[in-house]
């Protein structure tokens, strides 16, 4: 007897990769050899490989799951579903295999292995996560002749009223954020996004070996020092190379100009409104703070500026944690479904369009025509062979249940180490 | 447009002691007492722009407008005098400020802040900055005519950071090809001139660093932090193919894999899994 075990019902390799959000699994007999009946009983259970992480499995999409699972697979090759969830993350893959044996017996009759993989934070990853995220985002940049471009072209002053200083701030940083994660991830399967965490000490982001070491309170004209054997040495996403990115604060420490994370959760309230949760984007009138804004303006060079901000990769670091604080708040406050009026802000008359939650987002939507900007770079939001949203030409709307807490086809492929399902 | 900035009693900030602050996140920095409300930009920019007051006073009020600017809607009211505010700062007595202000404007190509860095560059006696930050504030907007100042300079400069800085703007000028294949090559020149060449030099013409990188590796004589440059790009930008199917850099990677520093080592063995040598 033999099994097929697919992860996100693919049989494709380049799905085996899991969250903390439930995946769909199928499992069918390829050999039926050995089997009497119409069916047999075969045990899942799991083994942590090198990149470690361990999973549950469970019937249906709900509940905590459990470290094994048992089910009855037809004699005649029909699929039957489970499914698994991510409990630990891995750091390399493959982290976990699945092992199939049939009830009674030890030998295997299927095995599959798949990555728990995670966004986490930058200063927690290992050295090969580390060099492996930087070889894959040297590559993407390729001397600045890569897709990278489209990217740092994109966030500049005539696409900012889509990004910035409306509701859709946050949605569309999110689908920004996981449009260059996807692209890495064709490069390398087990890169997924860290996130700097600014309002914490993150000294080990700031060295040659990762994102490069500025001066303290220098004035951002000379670029960064990167260790000879660092490939983002050769980063290049404006007219010259190199990444200028002085600190204005002592790296050793946080920067002082980001809210505390509490202080930034407390922005909601009161009625853990979104909109009142968004002000977390720029200094609240007559105070120096917010969480967003301050991060930027943390250091002296491009990244300080919106129309240069994006060509430093650092900004996918800062963004990808204002989006953490983000899923933070909707967890907290359950603002994962739409139909709760507190999780956007809707308003009449409408906000400026791109801000509304059934309209298309540029880029991806690839409207050029006003008020949008006369160009769309990068043509639709990248696939992913794990999951389907928030497909090509995301919505606001699509960008909020993230890990498909409300609807299982919303899950949109990414968890943070740090906010569970 | 200017009455923002100019100063009135009611929006004029009343004198601090000079080592007033707040704590945020642990850490201190000036307390810019800024009134609730819609004048807040513009009592910022009136901080900004005092050069009475204290130069971290002002650079906090840069910081907080700066985060503002993000705000996209709510910062039109002050968007175009923040702006003029900026170029007034590029002469302003304070290197800090006339450099912050610099950066900003140059990373929105100010005309303003081109032309008067330009100016600096060929008549030092108007410089509002020195030539190695004039020329990477000129980098984002690297035109023909910032071009060939930077080539003169790398050729006459005594100052490797100026020359640096020249090499960042070559990086996109096709006709300092030659230059910066020669300042590659040049043993003589420092290591951080030879780096800034080979990334120079990869903007430019990626095949030519790796014929480069190709022979710097096998140059026993070579500095390491030059080798390990090569290997770099080689490992992360070369042909696997060609690589695999040269014999002498299949000899010299393995050697390194068992030879030399740990860093070297760990490069060539991540060579020989990558590129199956």
């Amino acid at each position: 007897m033999k099994v097929e075990i697919e992860i996100n019902n693919s049989p494709q390799a380049a799905s085996r990769y899991v969250t903390w959000a439930w995946s769909p699994c199928r499992i069918r007999v390829t050999d039926p050899a050995g089997i009497t009946g119409t069916s047999a009983t075969v045990g899942l259970t799991q083994t942590a490989l090198g990149g470690g992480g361990s999973i549950r499995f469970a019937s249906t999409a709900t509940g905590a799951g459990s470290a094994t699972h048992s089910l009855s697979v037809p004699r005649n090759g029909t699929s039957v579903s489970f499914f698994i969830r991510g409990l630990t993350a891995s750091t390399a893959d493959p982290g976990v295999q699945i092992t199939a044996r049939r009830t009674g017996t030890t030998a295997p009759v299927g095995t599959v292995s798949l990555m728990v993989r995670i966004r986490k934070d930058a200063t927690t990853l290992t050295n090969g996560e580390r060099d492996r995220l930087i070889a894959a985002l040297a590559q993407f940049n390729n001397q600045g002749l890569g897709r990278f471009t489209d990217f740092a072209g994109t966030h500049v002053s005539a696409g900012s009223p889509e990004a910035h200083g409306r509701p859709g701030f946050l949605p569309w940083h999110r689908a920004f954020v996981l449009d260059l994660e996807r692209e890495l991830q064709t490069i390398d399967r087990s890169v997924a996004m860290p996130y700097w965490r600014f309002d914490r000490p993150a000294p080990s982001l700031f060295t040659p070996q990762f994102m490069g070491q500025g001066t303290f309170n220098g004035p951002g004209t000379t670029p960064v020092t990167f260790a000879a054997t660092n490939p983002l040495r050769f980063w290049r996403a404006g007219p010259a190379p190199g990444i200028m990115r002085d600190p204005a604060f002592n790296v050793n420490g946080a920067s002082p100009g980001p809210l505390s994370q509490a202080a930034a959760l407390a922005l909601g309230n009161p009625g853990a409104l979104f909109r009142n949760f968004r002000r977390l984007e720029t200094p609240l009138p007559g105070t120096q703070q917010d969480y967003h804004g301050m991060a930027h303006v943390s250091f002296s060079g491009p990244i300080d500026s919106i129309p240069t901000a994006a060509q430093d990769p650092l900004f996918f670091f800062l963004h990808c944690n204002v989006d953490r604080l983000w899923a933070v708040w909707q967890r907290q406050q359950g603002r994962f479904d739409i139909a709760v009026a507190a999780a956007y802000e809707t308003v009449t008359p409408p906000n400026r369009i791109g801000h509304n939650l059934p309209d298309t987002m540029w880029p991806w939507n690839g409207v050029t025509t006003p008020p949008r900007p006369n160009f769309a770079l990068g043509g639709t939001l990248a696939s992913s062979p794990c999951v389907g949203a928030p497909g090509p030409k995301p919505k606001v709307s699509d960008c909020f249940d993230y890990q498909g807490a409300i609807k299982l086809a919303n899950n949109m492929g990414f968890s943070y180490d740090d906010v569970p399902l | 447009m200017r009455k923002h900035t100019r100063r009135t009693t009611a929006t004029r900030p009343k004198p601090r002691r000079a080592g007033a602050a707040i704590t945020l996140a642990g850490a201190k920095r000036p307390a810019l007492a800024l009134q609730a409300g819609d004048k807040a930009l513009s009592q910022a920019l009136a901080i900004l722009g005092d050069t009475d007051d204290t130069v971290p006073r002002r650079m906090e009020a840069l910081r907080v407008l700066q985060a503002a600017t993000f705000a996209e809607k709510q910062f039109d009211s002050v968007r175009a005098d923040f702006k003029a505010a900026l170029r007034k700062l590029v002469h302003d007595p304070h290197p800090e400020l006339r450099q912050r202000a610099l950066g900003l404007l140059s990373r929105g190509r100010d005309d303003y802040a081109q032309s008067t860095l330009l100016e600096g560059l060929k008549h030092p006696a108007k410089a509002v900055v020195g030539p190695g930050d004039a020329l990477s504030y000129l980098s984002y907007n690297a035109h023909a005519g910032v071009q060939s100042v930077a080539r003169s300079l790398f050729k006459e400069s005594k100052d490797d950071t100026v020359r640096e800085q020249a090499l960042r703007v070559m990086a996109s000028d096709p006709a300092a090809r030659g230059v910066i294949r020669t300042a590659l090559a040049n043993k003589k020149e420092p290591v951080s001139i030879r780096q800034m060449s080979a990334a120079a030099l990869h903007a430019l013409d990626p095949q030519a660093l790796q014929d480069w990188a190709g022979k710097a590796v096998l140059d026993k004589t070579e500095h390491e932090d030059i080798v390990a440059t090569g290997l770099t790009a080689m490992n992360q930008f070369g042909d696997s193919e060609l690589m695999s199917g040269n014999a002498a850099l299949r000899k010299r990677i393995g050697e390194m894999r068992t030879k030399g520093s740990g860093r070297m080592k760990r490069l060539a063995k991540s060579m020989t899994a990558k590129h199956k040598l």
